[in-house]
């Protein structure tokens, strides 16, 4: 999170909806890690009752590990949490590409919302949160997540739909989802580092 | 995407590929830059 923001919540208490909102929509908007997540969940999806059921697995997962874990003040490792994000992406991914398929494509969104949950967790957690409040405000970043997801999916769905018009769709649809998979690794070896280090 | 053998190699060739790409991002840019640790020596 940034510094200014991280100042300003450490120093207010109480409910606060609108700081709250715009801290958990930004978090989902301005984290690569959760697009490049969505991204490859919507990759195929074309009917809106589908998009409507994994996303809301998706966010079922990460709402119940959010709420669970600041309020539980459970500390889970940063790093080792981003590192299993990272490899969400190249899980879904390797999916996408049909090359692996042990388990039901919505019991592993569920499972990685748990996952991602916890990232939003730790974020929360790091900085001095006022016990004033909390389960409003945390339920308020929630939402917040959720609007900012919402809008991250507008603009994910336009760019794949229009993508699907492109000729040879099916090597572009191959290659995004090896850049996924790269992607991912990276994400992996980036948080692993950090674990390793710390 | 991919149901005949000859298909599936070549998308093993490009995963492996994907992966030595990863391998040379992380290796090159990520450890110099948030790590301080610099095993290619080209930040130096």
């Amino acid at each position: 999170m940034a510094g200014s923001d991280q100042a300003f919540l450490s120093a207010v208490t109480g409910v606060q909806p609108f700081p709250y909102l715009y801290l958990g929509a930004k978090h989902m908007v301005t984290g690569y890690d959760h697009l490049a997540y969505l991204a490859g969940v919507i990759f195929f999806l074309t009917r809106f009752r589908d998009i409507a059921t994994f996303v809301s697995l998706f966010a079922l997962g990460h709402s119940i590990t959010l709420l669970f874990g600041v309020l539980s003040g459970l500390h889970v490792n940063a790093s080792l949490v981003d590192a299993i994000i990272g490899l969400s992406v190249c899980y879904k991914a390797l999916e996408n590409l049909k090359v692996i398929s042990f388990l039901d494509p919505r019991a592993a969104v569920f499972g990685f919302g748990l996952v991602h949950g916890f990232g939003l967790s730790t974020k929360l957690q790091d900085i001095a949160l006022s016990p004033d409040g909390l389960l409003a405000n945390m339920i308020f970043f929630n939402i917040g997540v959720e609007i900012g997801q919402v809008l991250a999916l507008v603009v994910l769905f336009a760019a794949l739909s229009r993508m699907r018009h492109l000729r040879r769709y099916g090597t572009v649809a191959e290659n995004a989802n090896l850049l996924l998979f790269t992607a991912g690794l990276v994400l992996f070896g980036t948080h692993a580092a950090g674990f390793l280090m710390a | 995407m991919s149901e005949h053998p000859e298909q599936r190699s070549r998308l093993g060739v490009k995963l492996f590929s994907s992966s030595l790409v990863a391998g040379v991002v992380l290796v090159g840019a990520v450890l110099p830059a948030e790590y301080g640790i610099d095993p290619t020596g080209i930040g130096a």
